[in-house]
């Protein structure tokens, strides 16, 4: 199995880079000829993505995707596009075809020649291709190795789990699968309207390339994490000069062991939201490209110069990519538009003497309702067509507008990572640990605040007012950021770097103060391009970390601490990356000579990754416990055979619930608790299931669910049979002990299953944690389920 | 292009072609009839063996003989005297396993040495309210019952513990089903639906439809139920049809019922087998292995009713015979694959002057030959003659013209039996088997020796029409014994007195029933009467013992017969590498061993 995940992981990326870089790079290869590499993804990947969402949810609306018209759509258009764009070198294919076959039929051509022209054409385009691809390594190889390294590296480190580990990890992953499936049926936004742009990347990727949807949720992972990465990888590259600062930072984000786990861990989750970190920055990047293309575009061109015709061209795509890339941000989730829209805010900063300028803010302003009207007309078109909201963008609002806790993080007292046992992603009960420090400043404030209050008795002259006053504003701020550094430094350590709250600031806080300063100074040295983008970077990081405590300014949480966090780091990764840059850049403005930029910014960068791997050491891959999975291995296991071996709707899993999304059509799903209820309260009835095979799925050591208890990984046994079943509807009866309550009786009902019809019941499979039974029944003359196990009542 | 003359070369090819086709065309027809030997029974002279009355495996009766045996055992609490207890003792002697007859629940006493195989209650010697303590004594102490026959509706309805020991909800005391259920993996053929469906016309029901109705509870599984259309239309589960034989599991045995009166028929030693595999991982029991067709009077090889032939079908018997039976038959026996025996008719009225036709006689023995099938003697006659004066005309005609074919068997009445084993005639003197019908199907005995060599058998199936009963009858023979003898009769084919007894239609009815007859039996060996009677005396002959330690089973063959035949029946899993047999599959679970020596091992591969 562990073989087989990886070659489908290997499949799976390779599937989606042809659909997303590979297809857009060839249909658009002419448009996006002078770019840049790292720009030449970013486009390819945006434009792919934006392409094939939205042609999900056209096909989806009209009632008629399958695979069919998906490939149509996108295949064949592609194909039709390539003709008709080039219809001349086309045209003279064409003939050059038919003349052959004319002359094939003739007999003017012998089938030797004919073969012998077919492989000399061939031939020739191997050549070519072989050509290209020495000079592509020639120009890039160094760079390509070095980036297939960062990708094996974070390969290794996000898609291990997947090897070891085949279920889901996050306990809303079902909830998507079922969405996914739905989708099947022409059912888009089946449980209400919500961003549903990954789930049209996987719908696609299951309907045309036939693989199972659980398939994809399961090992989409290490496809998905490693395009965040590259995005990232990306962005940096395309903003910094030095050619290793983008590795630097990026290796140091993702392969060394500085940040809490629990920062990171969501990417070996298969969920929108980290989906939907793919197109943050590529938005960012593109308006910086727009600024650096439009200011060499005068407002109306006088002079006809090619140069600037192009400049102004590469300007309008810039900016359409940019509305592009963050409609994306809305399809997929929305907390990705949000710190999208926090570096948009940071660019304004940024490119402050550029932005008010009536041509660039005009267009910036039309691109950004582009994006929006982009991202949010599926959704609208959803809502009109009569879909209710889904229950979560409710939940939502209601977070931004305040009227809903947040969820918080785990204090990690010990200062280790906190997640070692715990799934990614799943949402755990704690206070918001920056409450306390809020209440006290409060109160401190209300303190001087009361003892300031009779002193105002006095009649005082208005310089003295001013100065009073100055000096209360002074110590409200004094006392605001005194509160908000406390906390951030408090929170940052628990959460986010637990190896010193202070230094972490101090690290970040100089860093940007760095950055504006040199940014201030490029501006005033006319380098606006460069300053401007370094300032963006800066404040969008000093924004994302107000964001982070939020509540301490008194602002909406958009967004719990539990997931900014993920952002704050990701957005990080920039911040050291341009940290590394800042020599090189400045000594390229003195002495323009790329390798001696290029060899100052990798001695930098090596120092630096030496030096911080020294200190932090490197991080180990993430794998989930056992127990902290929520399904174990042998029930993915068993459920791929019992997919493979036999036929559509003749079999039913009994299980305790994952299963029923990620069979899908295949076969039939009935409930653990459902059947040992229903034995409990009808012991007369007759319980039979209507196919000619059940599976019957017993934990022997049962999984927590992500809900720890003080006997976590115990055993099934007797003890827990004869515990009544829990009461509970939904997932909260196979959480914690009272899945293993569940799991015991089912464990003695099959076993006594076993013993009464030992010719039909056997043992599928087993290994030391999982065991899953088969029943073969007659369907004319189905068992009754309903056995005496002991336990019953 | 110049006009030439034929050439000598040319016109000699030409020839040689011609001649050669000619030669090809001729040659496969001198060779047949060249090496044809019609005139010897070649089953007759390879298959004759030495295992006699003597040889035959003997059912111990006596308890102290039966405890010390090396045999299992069965304890039948009833009467041996029945039809019920001349199935089960039958059924012992086939399986080879002894029995205790007790007439009462009380007079049975439990050997602790040694446990029954099961214990087969015949429910009218029993008084479940009395005895209802014992079974359930009997259960805790891993011993299986088999109610042969229930007790009455109202005494089990009183008895809440018999329900339970039973796995029943009594439901109505009688009920008229319109059809039954036999589910799969219990007789040999898979699943079977005798029911109104698949019979619109009610031609082929024939069964007992008219029973109790009991509902099986949980732990229970049905193996045949019956069909009940409820009174509103609205429809019955199946799973809560009338229940006409199941299984009840208990904590350490089976409890298994029939609703009916199944094992009053020799039928019934299927159903008893059937059981006893279901109540075991392994099972292992010997087998004839032998399927085989005697086909009745014919041909004939006077013409006595020729003006009658010719009115019905406009050709005389000769013509009837050859062109028109004949090919029936023999694509009768290609499509089922069959090794049809005929037993042949010289003359039945001995008093006219009508003789035998030489020709005839001469043509079919050819064919019969050629099909690799058997002649054998039939005791039809007119009323007028004896046997013993047909006997003696039979051997004039045969000493004369097929003076080297040894007829070793002959079909007779049941009541003619004693005379023809009593005949002096010399054609008598080769007969090893008498092929007798089983009338009524009130047979007791599917075959046995009628004296120290000669052996009856009986043949308990006719393929005169297809009826379910009979489909039902077929497939517990073919589980029990991997046995079949059908009776094709050809009687008063060639004596029409009425247009639908013409062969056209008697041809439809005969080969639809032989092929669903013979439909379930691919795998076993498709023998002629002489090869059947072999591998009945090695079968009578033959004892055996196994053993299973995991997955490897050794079974040891004891007994004068060179040769024996097992089914191995497996709940889960497959048989492999299997030395000292040849092992075929015959269906999911179930192979048979063709042994080759007296120690057969095997591996038992689960799933």
């Amino acid at each position: 199995m562990s073989v087989t995940n990886v070659v489908q992981s290997i499949w799976i990326l390779i599937l989606y880079s042809l659909m997303t870089v590979f297809m857009p790079a060839v249909v658009m290869h002419k448009r996006i000829a002078k770019r840049r590499l790292c720009e030449k993804f970013l486009i390819c990947v945006v434009a792919g993505n934006f392409y094939i969402v939205n042609v999900v949810f056209i096909l989806q609306f009209l009632h008629v995707s399958n695979r069919f018209t998906l490939f149509c759509a996108t295949f064949v258009a592609a194909f039709v596009y390539m003709i008709l764009r080039n219809r001349t070198k086309s045209r003279q294919i064409l003939i050059k075809i038919v003349d052959i076959m004319s002359r094939l039929a003739r007999n003017t051509m012998g089938r030797r020649t004919f073969f012998s022209k077919c492989g000399n054409h061939i031939k020739s385009a191997l050549k070519k291709l072989i050509i290209k691809i020495k000079n592509y390594l020639k120009c890039y190889g160094w760079e390509t190795f070095l980036t297939l390294c960062l990708c094996a590296v974070v390969c290794v480190i996000y898609g291990s789990n997947g090897i070891i580990n085949y279920g889901y990890t996050a306990s809303d992953t079902p909830v998507h699968n079922y969405w996914i499936n739905a989708m099947s049926d022409n059912n888009v936004f089946v449980a209400g309207v919500y961003p549903h742009g990954f789930h049209c990347i996987i719908y696609y990727m299951h309907a045309v390339f036939g693989i199972d949807t659980y398939v994809l949720l399961r090992l989409f992972t290490v496809t998905s994490a490693l395009y965040i990465h590259l995005a990232l990888f990306a962005f940096c590259k395309g903003v910094c000069r030095g050619a290793y600062s983008a590795y630097a930072a990026v290796f140091i984000f993702a392969a060394v062991n500085l940040l809490n786990k629990d920062c990171i861990i969501r990417y070996t989750n298969n969920l929108p939201q980290e989906y939907g970190m793919i197109f943050i920055l590529p938005t960012v990047y593109f308006i910086f490209e727009f600024f650096k293309h439009q200011k060499m575009c005068p407002k109306k061109i006088k002079i006809k110069e090619t140069a600037l015709i192009v400049e102004g061209e590469l300007a309008a795509e810039d900016l359409i990519y940019a509305a592009v890339s963050f409609s994306l941000t809305i399809a997929v989730h929305f907390y990705g538009t949000m710190i999208a829209g926090i570096f948009c805010i940071g660019i304004v900063f940024g490119f402050l003497i550029r932005i008010v300028q009536p041509r660039f803010m005009a267009r910036i302003i039309a691109a950004f309702t582009l994006g929006v009207i982009l991202g949010v007309l599926p959704l609208a078109t959803a809502v009109i067509m009569g879909k209710p909201m889904q229950g979560s963008i409710g939940w939502g609002l209601s977070v931004i507008s305040g009227n809903k806790t947040t969820t918080g993080i785990n204090i990690d007292t010990s200062g280790q990572n906190s997640s070692g046992t715990s799934s990614g992603g799943q949402s755990s009960d704690s206070a918001d640990f920056g409450q306390q420090g809020e209440v006290q400043g409060d109160a401190a404030y209300n303190d001087e605040d009361g003892q300031n209050g009779p002193q105002s008795v006095k009649k005082q002259s208005f310089a003295d007012k001013l100065k009073q006053k100055a000096g209360v504003v002074y110590y409200k701020f004094a006392d605001l950021f005194g509160r908000a550094y406390r906390n951030l430094n408090n929170d940052i350590e628990a959460a986010v770097f637990p190896h010193g709250g202070d230094f972490y600031l101090g690290f970040v806080f100089i860093s940007c103060a760095i950055l504006i300063i040199f940014g201030i100074i490029f501006g005033i040295s006319r380098d606006y391009d460069y300053g401007g983008r370094i300032i963006t970077v800066a404040f969008s990081i000093i924004f994302i970390h107000m964001m982070f405590i939020a509540g301490v300014f008194g602002l909406p949480k958009l967004m719990d601490q539990n997931r900014t966090r993920i952002y704050m780091t990701y957005s990080l990764a920039v911040l050291v990356a341009l940290d590394f840059d800042i020599v090189p850049y400045i000594i390229s403005r003195f002495i323009n000579l790329k390798t001696l930029y290029n060899t100052i910014s990798l001695a930098i960068c090596v120092v630096a990754v030496i030096r911080v791997v020294d200190v932090y050491g490197l991080r180990e891959p993430i794998v989930y416990s056992k127990i902290g999975m929520l399904e174990s291995n042998g029930a993915v296991e068993c459920l791929s055979n019992i997919i493979k071996e036999n036929k559509a709707r003749t079999w039913t899993i009994l299980s305790a619930n994952d299963e029923l999304r990620m069979m899908d059509k295949h076969g039939y799903h009935y409930e653990t608790l459902d059947l040992l209820k229903d034995m409990k309260k009808n012991p007369d009835k007759r319980i039979t299931i209507p196919t000619k095979y059940l599976y019957i799925y017993v934990e022997k050591t049962p999984l927590n669910y992500s809900v720890a208890y003080d006997k976590s990984g115990q055993k099934v046994s007797r003890e827990g049979a004869a515990t009544p079943l829990p009461q509970y509807g939904g997932i909260v009866s196979y959480t914690g002990r009272y899945r293993w309550v569940v799991m015991s009786k089912m464990y003695y009902w099959a076993q006594e299953l076993q013993k009464l019809f030992p010719e039909d019941v056997s043992v599928y499979y087993e290994d030391d944690d999982f065991i899953c039974y088969k029943l073969v029944q007659n369907t004319s003359n189905l068992y009754n389920l309903n056995i005496d196990y002991e336990y019953r009542n | 292009m110049k006009n030439r003359m034929l050439s000598k070369r040319v016109y000699f090819t030409v020839s040689s072609l011609m001649m050669l086709v000619l030669f090809m065309f001729q040659f496969s027809g001198i060779i047949r009839k060249k090496y044809n030997n019609f005139d010897e029974n070649k089953y007759a002279v390879s298959e004759k063996n030495d295992l006699n009355n003597n040889n035959v495996f003997t059912v111990l009766t006596d308890e102290d003989k039966v405890v010390k045996s090396i045999s299992g055992y069965i304890v039948y609490i009833g009467d041996i005297n029945t039809k019920t207890g001349n199935t089960v003792y039958e059924w012992c002697n086939y399986t080879k396993r002894n029995l205790l007859v007790y007439k009462t629940v009380s007079q049975y006493h439990r050997y602790n040495e040694k446990y029954p195989d099961a214990v087969l209650i015949d429910s009218d010697y029993v008084n479940i309210d009395s005895d209802i303590d014992t079974f359930s004594l009997l259960t805790d102490y891993g011993i299986n019952l088999v109610f042969c026959t229930l007790p009455s509706y109202s005494a089990i309805s009183g008895n809440q513990r018999f329900e339970q020991l039973c796995g029943i909800s009594p439901h109505r005391e009688s009920v008229n089903a319109s059809g039954l259920k036999l589910y799969s993996g219990f007789l040999f053929g898979g699943e079977a639906w005798y029911t109104k469906e698949n019979d619109p016309d009610g031609k082929f029901q024939n069964m007992k439809l008219t029973m109790p109705w009991y509902n099986t509870s949980n732990a229970t599984k049905t193996y045949m139920s019956a069909v009940v259309e409820s009174e509103d239309g609205s429809k019955i589960d199946n799973e809560d049809q009338p229940a006409v034989i199941w299984r009840k599991s208990h904590d350490h045995a089976y409890v298994f019922c029939i609703n009916g009166d199944y094992i009053k028929d020799i039928s019934g030693i299927g159903i008893l087998t059937a059981i006893m595999s279901e109540s075991k991982d392994l099972d292992i029991y010997p087998v004839v292995d032998s399927q085989s067709v005697i086909v009745n009077n014919f041909p004939m090889f006077s013409f006595e009713n020729d003006d009658a032939v010719e009115k019905y079908y406009l050709r005389n018997t000769s013509s009837l015979l050859e062109n028109v039976i004949w090919p029936d038959i023999s694509n009768l026996a290609e499509s089922t694959g069959a090794r049809f025996t005929f037993m042949a008719a010289p003359q039945i009225n001995y008093s006219d002057n009508n003789f035998v036709s030489v020709r005839e006689m001469d043509y079919f023995f050819r064919l019969f030959s050629e099909i690799s099938s058997e002649a054998g003697l039939t005791t039809t006659r007119d009323d007028a003659t004896s046997i013993d004066e047909k006997l003696t005309a039979d051997a004039g005609i045969f000493s004369n013209y097929l003076s080297n074919y040894k007829f070793t068997s002959i079909i007779a009445r049941k009541d003619e039996l004693e005379n023809v084993l009593s005949s002096k005639n010399s054609l008598i003197d080769d007969v090893n088997t008498i092929v007798t019908d089983s009338q009524d199907y009130g047979g007791t005995k599917l075959f046995s020796y009628v004296n120290d060599n000669v052996i009856n058998v009986e043949c308990p199936v006719t393929s005169d029409k297809y009826t379910y009963s009979d489909d039902f009858r077929q497939r517990c023979f073919q589980t029990a014994l991997a046995y079949t003898n059908i009776e094709f009769n050809m009687t008063g084919v060639c004596n029409p007195d009425d247009e639908k007894e013409l062969w056209n239609e008697e041809i439809k009815l005969k080969s639809t029933a032989l092929t669903s007859y013979m439909k379930n039996s691919k795998m076993f060996t498709k023998c002629s009467i002489s090869q059947a009677d072999k591998r009945i005396r090695e079968f009578m002959a033959a004892d055996y013992s196994y053993k299973q330690n995991s997955s490897y089973v050794s079974l040891d063959i004891t007994g004068a017969q060179d040769t024996a035949r097992f089914i191995v029946r497996l709940r889960t899993g497959e048989v492999e590498n299997v030395s000292g047999a040849v092992c075929t599959k015959v269906e999911k679970g179930v192979y048979l061993i063709t042994a080759q020596s007296k120690h057969v091992e095997m591996t038992i591969k689960t799933e």
